[in-house]
């Protein structure tokens, strides 16, 4: 069976200036169709490069200088704008982090909802206005009717969010992206949205590739996992897995940090440090300062993500490769 | 008045207009912080948090209600005499990086601080050495500005102005929310260390649940202007009281428990809100107490 969504080996640069950055390394990652992904990882380390790249929406500064992405054995990054835009358009959904970037301040909600069914499911003018109606209530709005005459900015965050969860799901994609959907939320506006993201996806059988950097929402809506550091996959694995059993230093560090915080426990063990930015040239390991097992291999050499020995996950350590002579 | 008490808030008021529409920000609240201890309010975004801290500094001024700051009464006190009391009390902010002068060295920034306490008699420059070590940084980051640090360290150095006047009380408004999590565990345990050292009091301000019971002695839960239920840290996490804490406590997510998230699927959070905002906006300011440091905000 081919996969829906294959990234190969994704290396994206930023052109700046004078120099040329990378960030994101090799990253590879897939999704059958139906399936849930999520990708977690601290503030800058890629997460939403990665996930623009497949819908092409990336600044123009930014290209991807090697790998490859498809869709349906399709490969988007050599589509011309006008056909990635006809696909993603109907097959591919996307829920920004601020509602706002999707959202148009000068049109009313009825205006920018019609436009999709308008052009990839070409309804007759009563039909659209309907299923405005029926995807707004599918969202958890319960005034849609109501709510189709107003501005984004007549709208609370939350409800801004639905609508452009409405939005993304018009054309009942095949792939719903959602780039941390609640971050800009509050807690209980959170457990609303994640419920209905949840919900959809069930009802309309979509694959799901969730972004966030709390391992909380990772863990109500996917099944696996790919964790990244510094642009790059340094574990994926089963949702169980990653939870109960991380194997890298910097995937256990940060879910011993998630639980000990939920627990409420009363002292939040820490790492020192931060990590390195994108221009920081490192040979070895990215997680090599701040990491509690470094050895001299680790700073000199990457090590490559290899397949766990127990079951299907992925980790890139230096611990874990059976080469004693090296770590 | 308890000798430990260092701030009393009484009955405070604050309605803001926007055109014709009047917002009652905070409605009647009460509460007081002890030495030593810190005091969390939570709730959601508009809820009075960050109003409630803005009063405390006068950055606004009550409608009416007391604040009384050591003994002194500072809701009615002139302009030029709160300034005297303002080294006592000190703010951190949520964004690090907006509450930095950019073209201000780090040096600078700090020694004004300690500037505007005058009873600081000591070497100015042994007491910046001893704060930015204090928070962590090194005597090397002084003559960096604010741009060269990430936000972790630029709000270690927002710690360091704070303490830097030897202050009573710090009102710390989401110090940690911008900031991911193992930086946050870092600031967290940061202000933990510089307490016990120091004996600060903090009014910590969060909608991060889990962030609050890790930092706080007591929790005060605010809704729509209010105070529905305060307790011992133990009391509210253990024994939620009120409709809307219980709501709150529901939707921090967990990790471990996969049955909850089937629930989260089941439950409409939508129609609990609702019931949980109709029942405050219909609360009277009756409490009920359920221990002597534990009450809700009773039903009409
Ligand atoms: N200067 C002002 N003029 C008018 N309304 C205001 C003003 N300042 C605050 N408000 C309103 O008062 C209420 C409380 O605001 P406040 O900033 O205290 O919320 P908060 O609990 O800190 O929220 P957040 O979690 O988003 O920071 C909100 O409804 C807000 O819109
Ligand atoms: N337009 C751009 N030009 C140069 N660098 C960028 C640009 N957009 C993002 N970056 C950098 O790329 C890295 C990854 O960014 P991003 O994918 O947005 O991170 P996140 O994981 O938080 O979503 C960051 O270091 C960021 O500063
Ligand atoms: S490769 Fe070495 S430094 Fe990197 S995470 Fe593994 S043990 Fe730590
Ligand atoms: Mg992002
Ligand atoms: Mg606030």
């Amino acid at each position: 069976m081919c996969k829906l969504l294959n990234i190969e080996n994704l290396t994206i640069v930023a052109n700046e200036k004078n120099r040329k950055v990378k960030i994101t390394d090799n990253v590879s990652l897939s999704l059958n169709s139906g399936e849930s992904m999520g990708i977690i990882g601290e503030s800058g380390c890629g997460k939403s490069i990665t996930a623009l790249s497949i819908l092409g929406l990336n600044n123009p500064n930014i290209n991807i200088i090697d790998g490859n992405i498809f869709f349906e054995n399709i490969c988007l990054n050599k589509l011309s704008s006008g056909n990635l835009r006809k696909i993603c358009g109907s097959k591919i959904g996307m829920i920004f982090q601020e509602p706002m970037t999707a959202l148009n301040p000068v049109f009313t909600i009825e205006q920018q909802l019609s436009e999709p069914l308008k052009i990839h499911l070409k309804l007759s003018k009563s039909a659209i206005k309907s299923k405005c109606i029926e995807l707004l209530e599918s969202a958890g709005i319960k005034n849609a009717s109501a709510m189709l005459k107003y501005y984004p900015h007549q709208l609370s965050g939350g409800m801004r969010q639905r609508v452009v969860i409405a939005m993304a799901i018009a054309c009942k994609p095949k792939l719903l992206i959602a780039d941390e959907p609640t971050t800009a939320l509050d807690v209980t506006i959170q457990a609303q949205i994640l419920h209905i993201i949840k919900k959809l996806i069930k009802e309309n059988n979509m694959a799901l590739l969730i972004i966030s950097h709390d391992i909380g929402v990772i863990s109500k809506l996917s099944q696996e996992v790919s964790v990244m550091y510094s642009g790059e996959i340094i574990e994926q694995d089963s949702k169980t897995n990653i939870i109960e059993n991380p194997m890298h230093p910097y995937s256990e560090k940060l879910i011993n940090s998630a639980k000990e915080l939920n627990n409420g426990c009363n002292h939040l063990s820490v790492v020192n440090g931060s990590v390195p930015r994108p221009e920081e040239n490192i040979m070895g390991c990215k997680f090599a300062a701040r990491c509690e097992f470094c050895r001299n291999i680790c700073k000199e050499k990457k090590p490559s993500l290899i397949k766990k020995n127990n079951g299907n996950g992925y980790v890139r350590c230096w611990k874990y490769i059976n080469d004693q002579n090296l770590y | 008045m308890d000798e430990n008490i260092i701030l009393q808030v009484n009955n405070l008021n604050k309605q803001f207009r926007s055109g014709n529409h009047k917002i009652q920000a905070i409605n009647n609240i009460s509460f007081n912080v002890k030495k030593g201890e810190t005091f969390a309010l939570v709730g959601e975004s508009g809820c009075g948090k960050t109003t409630t801290g803005r009063l405390l500094i006068k950055l606004v001024d009550a409608d009416s209600g007391e604040i009384i700051f050591k003994g002194t009464n500072i809701s009615n006190l002139s302009n030029n005499k709160f300034r005297k009391l303002r080294p006592s009390i000190q703010i951190i902010f949520q964004d690090p990086y907006g509450s930095l002068n950019p073209r201000m060295k780090i040096k600078k920034l700090l020694s004004e601080a300690v500037k505007s306490n005058t009873e600081n008699k000591s070497d100015i420059n042994d007491v910046i050495w001893e704060l930015i070590k204090s928070v962590g940084l090194e005597v090397s980051d002084l003559d960096k500005y604010p741009h060269e640090f990430s936000g972790g360290q630029r709000q270690r150095i927002c710690i360091a102005r704070a303490i830097a006047t030897q202050p009573d009380l710090i009102i710390c408004d989401e110090p940690v929310s911008a900031l991911d999590l193992l930086v946050q565990a870092q600031i967290l345990n940061l202000l933990k260390e510089l307490q016990k050292k120091y004996g600060f009091s903090y009014i910590f301000i969060s909608h991060n649940l889990s962030v609050v019971r890790y930092i706080s002695d007591r929790v005060a839960v605010m809704c729509m202007g209010k105070i529905v239920e305060e307790g011992t840290t133990e009391e509210i996490f253990n024994n939620p009281s009120h409709i809307y804490t219980k709501l709150l406590l529901d939707s921090i997510l967990d990790l471990t428990d996969n049955e909850k998230s089937e629930d989260l699927y089941k439950t409409y959070y939508d129609d609990k809100y609702q019931v949980a905002i109709d029942y405050v906006s219909k609360s009277s300011s009756k409490l009920n107490w359920i221990s002597p440091t534990h009450y809700v905000l009773q039903d009409i």
